[in-house]
């Protein structure tokens, strides 16, 4: 299973601003695809999100685990969102690992994990913990593609610059047991 | 030259203002290019050339996206410098009104004006580290009370309107010494050594303006600083619901005073929420702000703030839980593709039509006549009247909503009372873009003033493409500064000849 989206986003506040203003109007999307536990968990936070698209733009809400079946059952496959006319957005940098390493094609785009309890700077909207930094380089030592960008407009971070900067705030992680 | 120190000293004074208003005042919209680079411009005597580079500067305005935490060129600032630089065509610093002409004028207004902007951007990055710091003690400090935060909002204020000052008396002087490099004819009523002497000016202003700062410290201390008083959420002072304060309006409009990459909005959002909390519900909302960052649009804040202003007290942790993760978001999408997707560019081009129209019909008119100066400020006042009575009724909106509880706000969300507005406000854009296109076709086969369209073309086309490409600072510049040196030429060469640089 390959599939490849429009954008394939981490941003803990999934669907705001940034995604619909600044890559919406880039991407022209058709549609947001959300994979997120919680959300998908709580209809009534869900219709919210619904709201927050602009008109004749939908919006789809499902777990992790939901997208993975779907993905990989081509009747349900077909009732989602086509993929090159949607942006796939997921709140934490592991489900979108878990995504990737199921085949959805990357790279993976960081655009915004803001500071909380633990967290460390990397970039002014990118905040990581020490789990993030570990799933960072094992990311590179699979050979799979995770840049951070925010916004169109802004410098793009590549794998190495970020993996440089990450080691910069963290240390080496576990790369002798590479 | 008190004169021209007069027109300095306005100049430095907007400058402040419009560093003010991106930094701490997000929604006065002063800093929009057609106000500031039209106020600057007739601060220097021609409002006309103002209005022109404010047009320029809007085609490229569009292209950056005001999202979120995003770090745009100081557009707002090198507004006032394009306002500047082409009103002055050289004649501040050499008594020679026009010797540039309008075209070359207007191109080193806008590469300078462009400079500054990407100079404003490098300082907003470092206003918000200095943020950063101050608001992380000012948290720290809270439990004996909250002066330290506002103390801090007081500081953030002053860094602002310094960095604006500082910035445009930099672009003053650097366009001074261009102006004169590129004169004619050299230095026409005035040597070298006045320069030297108008940037020791420019300096020591400098100096007595930080020697001034803890008492314009105090001065904004009672701007930003005002105590919720009764009224309603129309009211100039504080939003009341039920006949309790729930936010200062004063407050609500220093949101980003405190911006920073770790807190975003936090130290604002707690000080627009404190008045309405009591002693323990501030410290559980400083504990839950402490741990993480927080951000909402300043327009639309109510339907964030104002469920955890009117929760119960033993409901703040579980309200502020509910705003931050789950209404921030939402609304933070809401509000920019209102405010930053629909309703400013539609006041910007709305705007700037009416600009192209006035510059068009009045080209020949004595830049002193009354119907002129009317016609010249109508962008403006379209812009700031516009964005104005927009913001103001959807915060009152917002916070009659919000102060009604968390169902009140979803079942508001969930009916998308911003559609209408976002429809309209993109039909006025289309209209008023395509009577702008048929303003500038007109001017084209009436005038031939084909040089000034390239050279706005190119500019414009130029910075969107530069922008849009995600180039660095350099980069940027030189696009920008490469399209505006072979406009310039052009203009150069075929002496203008367009509306806009008729009779000067």
């Amino acid at each position: 299973m390959t599939v490849r989206y429009l954008l394939f986003r981490v941003d803990d506040r999934l669907l705001h601003g940034q995604v619909t203003l600044g890559w919406g109007s880039r991407l022209r999307p058709r549609a947001y695809l959300l994979a997120d536990d919680r959300l998908a968990a709580d209809p009534a936070a869900a219709a919210l999100y619904e709201s927050a698209v602009p008109e004749g733009v939908a919006v789809v809400i499902l777990s992790v685990n939901a997208l993975l079946a779907a993905l990989d059952d081509p009747s349900a496959r077909a009732r989602l969102p086509r993929t090159e006319e949607s942006i796939l957005l997921v709140r934490t940098l592991a489900d979108g690992v878990t995504l990737l390493r199921a085949g959805v094609s990357g790279p993976l785009v960081l655009g915004g994990l803001h500071f909380r309890d633990g967290a460390r700077e990397v970039l002014p909207y990118a905040f990581l913990s020490a789990a993030d930094a570990e799933l960072i380089e094992a990311l590179a030592r699979e050979g799979r593609e995770l840049v951070a960008h925010d916004l169109p407009g802004n410098e793009r971070v590549g794998s190495e610059k970020l993996r440089d900067a990450v080691r910069r705030v963290f240390g080496r992680i576990g790369t002798d047991a590479a | 030259m008190t004169a021209l120190l007069l027109v300095f000293v306005a100049l430095l004074a907007l400058g402040a203002l419009v560093s003010l208003d991106e930094r701490v005042f997000g929604p006065l919209r002063l800093q929009q290019p057609l106000v500031a680079a039209t106020v600057a411009g007739a601060l220097v005597g021609d409002a006309r050339a103002g209005l022109l580079a404010g047009l320029v500067l809007t085609a490229l305005w569009p292209a950056l996206i005001p999202s979120g935490g995003n770090l745009l060129p100081s557009i707002g600032l090198g507004a006032v410098t394009a306002g500047a630089v082409a009103a002055a065509g050289g004649r501040v610093f050499t008594d020679a009104p026009g010797f540039l002409g309008s075209g070359r004028a207007l191109a080193l207004a806008v590469a300078l004006a462009w400079l500054v902007a990407l100079a404003g951007r490098e300082t907003e990055a470092w206003l918000r580290r200095r943020n950063e710091e101050r608001e992380a003690r000012a948290f720290a400090a809270l439990i004996g009370g909250d002066a330290a935060l506002d103390r801090a909002v007081r500081h953030a204020a002053i860094d602002a309107l310094l960095r604006g000052w500082l910035l445009v008396a930099a672009a003053a002087c650097a366009a001074g010494i261009l102006l004169r490099a590129f004169s004619e004819g050299g230095p026409v009523g005035a040597s070298r050594w006045d320069l030297l002497g108008h940037a020791l000016v420019l300096g020591a202003l400098g100096g007595a303006l930080v020697d001034w700062a803890p008492r314009v410290g105090r001065v904004l201390s009672r701007v930003t600083n005002v105590a919720p008083v009764s009224g309603s959420p129309l009211g100039p002072l504080a939003v009341v619901s039920q006949g309790r304060p729930r936010a200062s309006q004063a407050r609500l409009l220093c949101l980003d005073a405190l911006y920073n990459p770790r807190g975003q909005q936090r130290g604002g959002i707690y000080r627009a929420l404190a008045p309405s909390l009591s002693a323990p519900a501030r410290e559980e909302a400083r504990q839950f702000l402490a741990a993480r960052s927080f951000q909402t649009h300043a327009s639309l804040s109510g339907y964030v703030l104002g469920p955890v202003a009117s929760a119960a007290e033993a409901r703040t942790g579980e309200a502020l839980e509910v705003a931050q993760a789950l209404h921030a978001p939402v609304v933070s999408g809401v509000g920019d593709r209102l405010f930053a997707g629909a309703v400013h560019p539609a006041l910007a081009w709305a705007g700037a039509t009416i600009g192209l129209i006035a510059l068009s019909l009045f080209h020949a008119s004595a830049p002193n006549s009354g119907l002129l100066s009317l016609t010249l400020a109508a962008p403006a006042v379209v812009c700031v009247a516009g964005a104005g009575i927009a913001g103001r009724y959807w915060r009152g909106r917002s916070w009659r909503v919000g102060v009604g509880g968390e169902a009140n706000v979803a079942a508001e969300l969930r009916t998308r009372p911003w559609a209408r507005w976002t429809r309209g406000a993109d039909l006025v854009a289309a209209l008023a873009g395509a009577v702008a296109f048929a303003v500038v076709a007109w001017n084209l086969t009436e005038f031939g003033g084909t040089l000034e369209i390239a050279f706005l073309t190119l500019g414009g086309a130029a910075g969107a493409l530069a922008v849009r490409a995600g180039l660095g600072p350099l980069a940027q510049a030189g696009l920008v500064g490469g399209a505006v040196l072979t406009a310039a030429v052009l203009v150069a060469i075929g002496g203008g000849g367009g509306p806009w640089s008729s009779g000067r």
